[in-house]
């Protein structure tokens, strides 16, 4: 997590976007995080609605 | 010896080696992009009505084998060639611009066009190149099923292939090609030259092929035409997957001293290449999974999830891949959705997964890689040489498939009769039979329900067949009076295939329908 992709083309060897920016690099991580845990919150929403409905039946 | 003589025996024996390696790398790619083709068959034949399962697959098939002959003949000549046409010395020059020295070995007659044991490296990155052809076939392919000519695919097919996505190369995936040289445009893993463009032949041609026949109601509205095979469809989708990991390793080039280089010249690895790959891939799946929920969508956003982060694979950060991969998957099932709205049937959301993924990850490079080096006079990668990349190989796939269509259409000979279309194509066209125990109607056809019964041949004396059943024999009792089963239906001498309602003639046509 050393360098800009530029620099990395120097031969630094991380080549990675913002891999000069190590706090963008994280906040990045962390929304990947963040999205997968919202997908699964929308997934059991999504399951107790369907559930709801079909005891309603 | 001295210690330069073995010094220079060393290395002889190193480059032999590097030229071996280079050989067997680019040879074990072509064979698994071959996966591609054996997905897009069970794909398209699974999306495909059972009437027109195997028409699908021959079109499929066919695809393959044209693309191959044709490539030789001219598309490997024009990549070479072509990386500046159609601008010469002094401007545009259609006949002038095309580099005939410089492509003297992609002629089919040349030396390298064959083997050569001189040349280890054309036969191997000519194949490649062949499977990324057919690659752009197949994924166009997708898009006309069940109403397309077969011989009209054959011709936009070889188009596509041997032509025009082969010039996007040319222009924006070769080192020294204009849109590389002028523009700084980065496609490392073709997201752009093999997906937008097919993407967009697809829609050029859709435009004037109409939709299928029951696509949408007279008040506009649109059916779901639903294929009849979702799992075969959703492994075909996953055999695509691996077919890529052959497709994107092939992206990167063995050079002679033995590193990995991208094509343009940069170092690159392919490990860099498969955490973005993957990353790419499970962001897709995920993100169509929250929108749509259906599996066909999340199998599709994991290819668009690989194709949204193609063009920057060897760059992105793996999770950056994960994020704009998860837009990918979201993007296709909105992006099909709209172009239904707009009244074009793409059977397969081929315009949406390679089009519009491949557009997005054009972009992506744009917004997130700017500022990165090219080599030697290639400018750094900027949002605008993305940008007007993008524009470019939207309009090289779209306006080709769109005038080829067009020509074919007024000659009558690019979409088959609304009959056949009804019927089938398999009934119609192809000699042989997807599901011959089935109907057309989805039931199982008893043999005794349909066919004439069998006299047994008669008896010879040194038969060892068991004797004849005995009166307390378990064959289920004769139908009963108040069977309610329908009376079996005459059939045809040659009516060897359906029997449900695909064999009946077709419903007289609704005067306001706009359908062809």
């Amino acid at each position: 997590m050393n360098t800009s992709p530029v620099e990395t083309f120097d031969g630094a060897g991380v080549i990675y976007t913002f891999g000069g920016n190590p706090e963008m690099v994280q906040a990045i991580f962390w929304l990947m995080c963040a999205v997968m845990v919202l997908v699964v919150l929308g997934s059991i929403v999504h399951e107790i609605s369907v559930g709801r409905k079909h005891k309603k039946r | 010896m001295n210690e330069e003589a073995v010094q220079a025996a060393i290395d002889a024996a190193l480059a032999g080696h590097t030229t071996i390696n280079l050989e067997i790398y680019y040879w074990w790619c072509t064979a698994l992009m071959i996966c591609i083709h054996a997905g897009f068959l069970a794909y398209e034949m699974g999306a495909s009505r059972s009437k027109n399962s195997l028409a699908s697959g021959t079109k499929n098939i066919l695809a393959f084998a044209f693309m191959i002959p044709t490539f030789f003949a001219f598309g490997w000549w024009i990549y070479l060639a072509g990386y500046n046409w159609p601008f010469g010395a002094d401007g545009i020059d259609l006949t002038g611009a095309w580099d005939y020295e410089g492509a003297a070995g992609g002629v089919p007659w040349g030396e390298s066009m064959g083997p050569n044991l001189q040349d280890q490296a054309t036969g191997v990155f000519w194949a490649a190149f062949t499977l990324f052809a057919a690659t752009t076939a197949s994924v166009y392919s997708g898009a006309v099923i069940e109403r397309i000519r077969l011989s009209a695919f054959i011709i936009t097919a070889v188009i596509l292939g041997s032509v025009v996505w082969i010039l996007g190369a040319a222009w924006g995936w070769h080192p020294t090609g204009w849109m590389v040289v002028e523009w700084g445009y980065r496609d490392v893993a073709a997201a752009g030259v093999v997906h937008t463009i097919a993407g967009f032949f697809a829609l050029g041609v859709l435009i004037p092929l109409g939709p299928r026949i029951g696509k949408y109601n007279v008040d506009g509205s649109a059916n779901d035409l639903r294929g009849h095979n979702m799992p075969l469809t959703l492994v075909g989708l996953m055999l695509i997957i691996v077919g890529f990991f052959g497709f994107l390793g092939a992206c990167l080039i063995y050079d002679p001293a033995g590193n990995w280089v991208n094509i343009y010249g940069l170092p690159s690895n392919l490990s860099a290449f498969v955490f973005n790959t993957l990353m790419g891939f499970a962001g897709g799946i995920i993100g169509a999974y929250f929108l749509t929920r259906d599996p066909f969508w999340m199998m599709s956003g994991g290819l668009g999830g690989i194709f949204s982060i193609a063009a920057g694979i060897d760059l992105f950060y793996p999770p950056l891949a994960f994020l704009l991969g998860f837009i990918g998957g979201i993007i296709i099932p909105v992006g099909a959705k709209l172009l239904e709205k707009m009244g074009i049937d793409d059977a397969v959301g081929a315009v949406a997964v390679h089009g519009f993924c491949g557009v997005w990850g054009l972009i992506a490079v744009g917004i997130f890689c700017a500022g990165y080096p090219g080599t030697g006079d290639i400018p750094p990668i900027s949002f605008m040489g993305q940008l007007k990349g993008a524009g470019v190989m939207i309009l090289l796939g779209f306006i080709p498939g769109l005038v080829t269509a067009l020509i074919l259409r007024i000659f009558g000979i690019l979409r088959v009769r609304n009959e056949v279309e009804l019927i089938g194509l398999d009934v119609a066209e192809i000699p042989s039979i997807a599901y011959p125990e089935f109907g057309g109607d989805g039931e199982m056809v008893p043999e005794h329900d349909s066919a004439p019964p069998r006299r047994p041949p008669p008896p010879r004396r040194d038969d060892r067949r068991p004797p004849p059943p005995r009166r307390d024999d378990r064959r289920p009792p004769p139908p009963r009076r108040d069977d309610r089963r329908p009376p079996p239906r005459p059939r045809a001498a040659d009516d060897r295939t359906q029997v449900g309602p695909d064999r009946r003639p077709p419903p007289p046509r609704d005067p306001n329908d706009r359908r062809p």
